[in-house]
């Protein structure tokens, strides 16, 4: 009775041990799975979050997308013409984003750009983007 | 030129974006969704994993050769694969970019000699052949539907496949890292 007892007291904490581990493999899971469904770009943003070389570059191609649209239709709105125009957003578009995130987070950018130029990540969609919206929000307020 | 004037450029961009969904669409049920291609992806996947842990071990003098042995095999490894997912997405790149060509005769039948839109900027001597095709006159602010069928091209037919999640893994096997590879080899030769 007493080995029985005993073995049982072992195999209860094992047991035990057993559901802490899954309860510390969930709890991971659960952060990963928090971490995915958080924007990226709301993570940018957020300096108590990591960024790993592939979200940084991620983030780095929307920001300079989004970037595009928006200076595009603005520059439409305020009627603005000539080549100024031009080249502003791609100095903007060149510095921004990495500016941005190295505000917010410490970004090792030789790692980085093992993986994909980050400087470079989405400038030549975003310029198109950009001249596109300049463009049709140009011709739409024209006086 | 007004909102009603620059319908014709809203009305491309709106073709090349639901085109562009369409064709993703296509690329899903004919590639991404098959077994071959997510079996083609976690390799490379597998593989860049891999050849990561190698560069970044620190081995002795005595294991350096079959350090870099390991990593020659690697990197052929990657090759392969990386060559037998660009292998099967091909059927259908082929097949998208024969369609976009026709989409391409079908906007230009309707949108030729018409002014699509009016550009902020002079365009240079390159971009006018472009902007200013089909065009009458010479008042190169006149836009015409190939430049803003190339922007959207551009700028939103290399978005969409972002967006939706499906480019490709890419090989880590870029011209930097090769670069910096050769100059470890020289220097330990």
């Amino acid at each position: 009775m007493v080995l029985r007892s005993r073995s049982s007291k072992s195999a209860k904490t094992q047991v035990k041990s057993n559901s802490k581990e899954s309860n510390a493999d969930k709890t991971d899971q659960q952060q990963q799975l928090q971490q995915k469904a958080t924007y990226l770009l709301q993570r940018v943003f957020d300096s108590t979050t990591t960024l790993t070389p592939e979200d940084a570059i991620a983030a780095a191609h929307w920001i300079r997308q989004i970037l595009g649209i928006v200076v595009g239709i603005v520059y439409g709105l305020i009627q603005l013409t000539g080549f100024t125009g031009i080249m502003s957003f791609f100095t903007l578009a060149l510095m921004l984003p990495t500016t941005l995130m190295s505000i917010f987070h410490e970004l090792d950018f030789d790692e980085i750009n093992k993986h994909n130029n980050i400087q470079t990540e989405g400038l030549f969609p975003a310029m198109a983007l950009f001249v596109l919206s300049w463009t049709l929000s140009y011709t739409v307020f024209l006086r | 030129m007004t909102l009603a004037d620059a319908y014709g450029a809203f009305v491309i961009v709106g073709i090349v974006t639901v085109a562009t969904l369409l064709a993703e669409l296509l690329s899903y049920l004919l590639v991404y969704s098959t077994k071959d291609y997510v079996r083609a992806c976690d390799r490379v996947r597998e593989l860049n994993k891999k050849l990561e842990k190698e560069d970044r071990k620190v081995v002795s003098v005595e294991k350096r050769k079959s350090h870099e042995k390991s990593i020659d095999r690697l990197e052929e490894e990657l090759k392969q694969a990386s060559q037998k997912m660009d292998g099967l997405k091909m059927r259908s790149s082929v097949l998208i970019g024969l369609s976009f060509l026709l989409l391409y005769r079908m906007v230009a039948a309707a949108w030729t000699g018409h002014v699509v839109a009016r550009l902020p900027f002079l365009p240079i001597k390159i971009i006018q052949a472009l902007s200013f095709r089909g065009l009458q006159g010479n008042d190169y602010y006149q836009c015409s539907f190939g430049f803003i069928y190339t922007l959207c091209t551009m700028g939103i037919k290399s978005n969409i496949p972002k967006l939706l999640g499906f480019t490709s893994p890419k090989s880590i096997l870029n011209p930097s890292r090769m670069a910096a590879r050769q100059q470890r080899k020289v220097g330990t030769d």
